[in-house]
């Protein structure tokens, strides 16, 4: 049982992982005919993936609303959406509008006034926090923090037009038809600013990044970190 | 100053000029969107390009009008655009805005000739990687439910090695850098990006590498385009109630900054 | 100007929902509460069906049924059923199996990219600046940029910084000398690349919320029987009352 829990996954991750770190190099039709089945193959399994999670989401917040248990209210909402959204989806088969008549079907209508709405709103929210946050967190308290807080506002100031138009004023003489080809325009500063300084700071982090996605993914192919393990049993054989 | 103060302001100052358009001058083309422009404007009539819609409806504001742009830039140069959404709740949106492009251009444009609406694939890397081998594995039928194959443009059209451009519109994952790492680098496909102003830094040792070669960036990026393209669009129109909630944000700082450098002195 | 009624009773849910949610900026509230998990259940509908049409069909079960027969596809979907065991404890180490091979597939797949356009090319883009290779003179000649000063400042600020930036991450080494300068300039650098990332950042928000208040202001006119401003008096009476009701 020992091989099927545990050997058997290791085998089949680093068997998996060699093949198709090797795959890249290997310029044969049947190389690309392995990895043209295998993306297949993925997208398959990743959508049985999406499946599971559903259903984990629902053997949750059917739980709580047949327990009755605090926020019982809020799962039905949830329940209700989803099943609605899946009953109008499945009946005009994923089709926002009717293929022949252009008119809208449930779905579309569903996802035009409720879903995109919802969505937009939420991330929108943040506008506000971000404001506020930069409010009351800008302080020149020290060469870090003046740093931080002075390219922030360099930025938020240089990349609206009516900044453009003030700079060149303040600059030289300001003429609305040489406006894009004035020198050391305020354009050419917050490019400079996003495209060496910052740079220099998200390429590094980009190596670092890159570097140890590179790291743990070896650690997988080589069989040293095995976090599939630990599912199930409670990581006894 | 409270936050609710602060939120209330911002709201007051961004709604002014929707009712009373300002239209502040100054807007100038950075480089980056020129280069697309111009990459577009070069191809030749009849020229493949991929545009995959990597957002949803959370980053509608500053994608959609790139995308409106860019299509209504590709469709005036008689390009064949295929179109796919790598996130799940973007193909809806993605849908309605290429129909629409296509309603409103000025020149006839048909869907299953001039663009063809390939679908949605969850996936990320695994989606470009299986259309690097064969676009009809990844996406049978198109969004109409049409096989790929009864699709004359896409007789010709096999795999991403056909494109002679790609053009993600994203902000996160999967999105212009899966695009990058997967497909453009792979197969020496010239690549562009567009995405969120917040997104843009994360991109820039992309573009200075040259692995893109342009990139719209943000509201003000899709205001850029328009003013290449001389349209007046969402993005332009815009632009005003940006610039007040700058200028607010700037001078709420700077008073913040004051206060405390006054109240540290007394 | 009389719009459908699909059109107007969508004006007012989307307005409705909008307003509900930009409630929480006041306090968190059952509006609120309803609206996500409203957003939730949607989503993942959504999801669901995108996943039947876009995937299961035509990529599965479609070659599965149809003539000629895909019978190599019942092993995807034989290991999706054994990821399903996850759901039971005394089953869950099946579902080891499939995701074993989705994790090999992908570290596999994802290292020589990696390497290919993350490092190299990054490693190239870095150096490419300050180098000039001259093949015209017969061979390569490796010349210092003659592109100008100030393209050069800007190239050898680049390199500085990144050496500088990786080396502010590099714990394994003892901060102290000229260690410590690289550390603390990169630092320097790095408070310059957030600042930068917050601006941009701050703009890309302020872009959402207008989208937002464009959808408002439709939804205010005669047209939709100034749906939003209806709404947004009964939602703002609504949380009155609940704050009196709290305080009481």
């Amino acid at each position: 049982m020992g091989f099927l829990k545990r050997r058997l996954p290791l085998l089949l991750c680093v068997g998996t992982g060699i093949v198709f770190f090797l795959q890249y190099y290997v310029p044969h039709p049947l190389s690309q005919r392995l990895l043209s089945e295998a993306s297949t193959w993925v997208a398959i399994v990743g959508a049985f993936a999406v499946l599971l999670g559903l259903a984990s989401v629902l053997k949750t917040h059917v739980g709580r609303l047949a327990s009755v248990r605090a926020g019982w209210g809020y799962s039905l909402v949830l329940l209700m959406a989803m099943a609605g959204m899946t009953v109008l989806g499945t009946s005009c088969r994923f089709q926002d509008a009717d293929p022949v008549s252009g008119r809208v079907t449930g779905l579309g209508w569903a996802y035009t006034y409720v879903l995109s709405p919802l969505n937009a709103t939420v991330f929108a929210t943040l506008g506000f926090y971000v404001a506020s946050a930069a409010v009351r967190t800008f302080r020149l308290k020290s060469l870090e923090a003046g740093l931080l807080m002075a390219t922030a506002l360099i930025l938020v100031f240089g990349r609206v037009p009516l900044a453009e138009a003030l700079w060149s004023r303040l600059t030289t003489h300001y003429d609305p038809r040489q406006a894009a080809s004035i020198p050391h325009s305020l354009n050419s500063v917050t490019e400079w600013i996003v495209g060496v300084p910052t740079l220099a700071a998200q390429r590094g982090i980009l190596f670092g990044v890159a570097l140890g996605s590179l790291v743990t993914a070896l650690k997988v192919i080589l069989g040293l970190d095995r976090p599939y393990l630990g599912m199930g049993d409670k990581g006894k054989d | 100053m409270g936050r609710r103060r602060i939120f209330l302001l911002l709201a007051l100052v961004m709604w002014l000029p929707m009712v009373h358009p300002f239209r502040f001058p100054g807007l100038s083309v950075t480089s980056s969107v020129q280069a697309l422009h111009d990459r577009i404007e070069n191809l030749p009539s009849g020229a493949n390009i991929l545009v995959s819609f990597d957002f949803n409806p959370g980053t509608k504001a500053e994608l959609e009008p790139q995308a409106r742009a860019i299509l209504r830039h590709a469709f005036k140069r008689r390009l064949t655009v295929l179109v796919l959404g790598l996130w799940p709740d973007g193909w809806g949106m993605t849908q309605r805005i290429v129909r629409d492009c296509a309603a409103t251009a000025k020149l006839p444009v048909k869907e299953g000739r001039d663009f063809i609406l390939l679908g949605s694939q969850l996936g990320d890397l695994n989606v470009s990687l299986g259309l690097g081998q064969d676009i009809a594995a990844v996406f049978p039928r198109d969004a109409r439910g049409i096989p790929l194959a009864d699709i004359p443009p896409l007789r010709h059209i096999r795999t991403l090695k056909d494109m002679h451009l790609i053009v993600s519109l994203g902000a996160g994952e999967p999105g212009p850098v899966t695009w990058v790492m997967f497909a453009g680098d792979r197969y020496r496909i010239p690549m562009a990006a567009g995405t969120t102003s917040g997104n843009v830094s994360a991109l820039q040792p992309y573009v200075q590498g040259g692995q893109l070669l342009g990139l719209v960036s943000g509201m003000k990026g899709a205001a850029e385009y328009e003013m290449l393209t001389k349209e007046d669009g969402s993005a332009t129109r815009g632009m005003d109630s940006l610039t007040l909630g700058a200028f607010l944000l700037i001078g709420l700082v700077l008073l913040a900054n004051v206060n405390d450098w006054r109240k540290g002195r007394s | 100007m009389t719009l459908p009624w699909e059109q107007f009773l969508g004006g007012w849910v989307a307005a409705g929902l909008t307003l509900c949610i930009f409630s929480f900026l006041y306090e968190d509230n059952p509006f609120y509460k309803i609206a996500e998990h409203l957003y939730v259940g949607a989503s993942l509908g959504y999801l669901l069906v995108q996943a039947l049409f876009q995937t299961l069909i035509p990529r599965w079960w479609e070659p599965l049924v149809q003539d000629p027969h895909h019978w190599e596809l019942l092993v995807p979907a034989g290991l999706g059923i054994l990821l399903f065991c996850r759901l039971s404890p005394r089953t869950a180490w099946l579902g080891r199996w499939p995701i074993a091979l989705l994790m090999g597939y992908t570290a596999g797949v994802t290292v020589p990219y990696l390497v290919a356009s993350q490092v190299f090319q990054q490693v190239q883009g870095t150096i490419q600046p300050l180098v000039r290779m001259k093949p015209e003179q017969g061979l390569s000649v490796v010349d210092l940029s003659t592109a100008g000063l100030w393209a050069d400042f800007s190239a050898l600020l680049l390199l500085v910084g990144v050496v500088t930036v990786l080396a502010h991450f590099f714990f394994t080494v003892e901060r102290k000398g000229p260690v410590k300068a690289a550390s603390r300039l990169g630092m320097l650098f790095l408070m310059v690349g957030f600042g930068a990332s917050y601006g941009l950042a701050v703009q890309g928000r302020f872009a959402l919320l207008y989208d937002r208040f464009v959808d408002l202001k439709e939804f205010g006119m005669p047209s939709y029987r100034h749906a939003s401003v209806v709404l947004a008096g009964l939602l703002v009476g609504c949380l009155v009352v609940l704050r009196l009701r709290r305080r009481a």
